[in-house]
């Protein structure tokens, strides 16, 4: 026979479905028979159903859920550079997308450099030398060459008379160096010098950064490897010279600039 | 599911399945403690805590279960409180409820407001409150109540008599105050 305390004491296991077969029935039993263990059940189950039904705990708040749905996903997920660009295009995407125009244009410009043959750099090089022959040409005045302008040349060309020597040739009277200004061509900051020739026959030089260009190996031809051209008219010759291209534009013939080519490549 | 690491996949599931048991969680917490900063912390590096071990779940088994052991065993830390065995009779100072007026009790009981439960829960000591809200409001099992609060399944027995004792004594007193109330 069961006693009331070991069948008080198995009760949960009771609820729980615990309890091996045999023990559930002589406690069940147990509890037909004893009305102080029934009474006992019979509390407690309307204890348990009170809980059950009235007793309740305050839900996560929505803003709560919210962010830990978010902080558990990024957790679970780390997100890499694709998914946040992703990210950041659905939150702010006037920035990202000016982000992304930024970070495209810097992989396009030196591809697109990169990518263009020798003579596709020439053409540009060539027709940028022409205007800006043209444009010095036609001013009244020679030009200036502004002292702190001159800082991407060389050590030697830093002061205007340590600049003006080597480009100029006092004692040469068909090659007068007038003048000369810095300019911009292909993006660059370039050196634009003018020589006067002979009368209304201006020589213009440029001396260009070579980052980015390269001169046609086949097609620089002569001693000094000088690429000539004519282009629009006028006479081109230009050539490399340390880190620089130097491009010389005129409407005179080829021979009129070979000997200025000779001076300039030997100063 | 015992393995070093989860794949992201898995990963985010697991994470989804986390989220549908947060307001139990927030329950839970909630009767341990009312301060609400504390409550959305304690659930907080519960779910962290969970995604991090994720592996150690094992399938089949009680997911709620497991992320309220390891909620429990957040506040035991955060609170400083050593597991303990509680002393049955170590709270002598409740009201007990007359044999004779057991039918008496059962309609107390039937009828007993909310806030009276609310109250009679709360001024509960923790350790068998715990037993109590687990088993009977929860529903878990007395295995799962055991290893939720790391203790014996006898001592989740004798907490639950204990404490469904008090809570007995608690709603019985309440009665009678309402019913001097009203006279």
């Amino acid at each position: 026979m069961i006693r009331c305390e070991t069948v008080l004491h198995s009760l949960d296991a009771l609820r729980d479905g615990t309890l091996g077969k045999p023990e559930e029935e002589e406690v069940r039993d147990h509890l037909t028979a004893c009305g102080a263990c029934a009474r006992e059940w019979e509390v407690t189950e309307a204890l348990r159903a009170a809980i059950r039904n009235r007793v309740s705990a305050p839900a996560a708040p929505a803003a709560f859920r919210e962010a830990m749905a978010h902080l558990l996903a990024r957790q679970a997920s780390p997100v890499g550079w694709f998914a946040r660009l992703q990210e950041a295009f659905r939150r702010q995407p006037v920035a990202a997308m000016a982000f992304a125009a930024a970070m495209v244009l810097l992989v396009l410009v030196p591809l697109n450099v990169w990518m263009l043959s020798p003579r596709e750099i020439v053409l540009p090089l060539v027709e940028e030398s022409i205007n800006e022959h043209i444009r010095l040409s036609l001013l009244e005045a020679a030009p200036e060459i502004p002292v702190a302008e001159l800082q991407p040349l060389p050590v030697r060309h830093r002061r205007r008379l340590e600049f003006f020597n080597p480009l100029s040739f006092p004692d040469d009277r068909e090659y007068h160096l007038v003048g000369g200004q810095v300019s911009y061509l292909l993006h660059r900051k370039v050196l634009a010098v003018i020589y006067s020739h002979r009368p209304k026959r201006p020589i213009t030089l440029l001396v260009i950064p070579n980052a980015g260009i390269r001169l046609p190996e086949q097609l620089l031809s002569g001693r000094g490897k000088v690429y000539w051209a004519t282009h629009q008219g006028f006479q081109m010759a230009e050539w490399h010279e340390g880190p620089f291209i130097y491009s010389l534009v005129s409407d005179s013939d080829e021979g009129d600039l070979s000997p200025l080519i000779e001076k300039l490549q030997h100063q | 599911m015992d393995r070093v690491s989860l794949s992201e996949e898995e990963k985010d599931r697991f994470a989804k399945a986390l989220l549908q048991h947060l307001d139990a969680l927030y329950g839970f917490a909630w009767w341990l403690t009312h301060r609400r900063e504390e409550i959305e912390d304690l659930v907080q590096e519960t779910c962290l805590r969970a995604l991090r071990s994720a592996h150690q779940f094992e399938p089949g088994t009680n997911l709620k279960a497991w992320l309220f052991s390891i909620l429990k065993h957040e506040w035991f830390r955060r609170a400083g409180l050593a597991q303990r065995e509680v002393l049955a009779d170590s709270f002598s100072d409740n009201p007990e409820v007359p044999g004779q007026e057991w039918a008496v009790e059962v309609d107390v009981i039937r009828t007993a407001l909310q806030k009276d439960l609310d109250e009679a829960l709360r001024a509960l000591p923790e350790e068998y409150r715990s037993a109590v809200l687990l088993f009977d409001l929860y529903g878990f099992s007395l295995k799962e109540t055991a290893e939720i609060l790391a203790i014996p399944d006898g001592t989740v027995k004798s907490r639950l008599a204990r404490g469904r004792q008090m809570l007995r004594g608690r709603l019985w007193a309440y009665s009678k105050v309402s019913d001097n109330d009203q006279m």
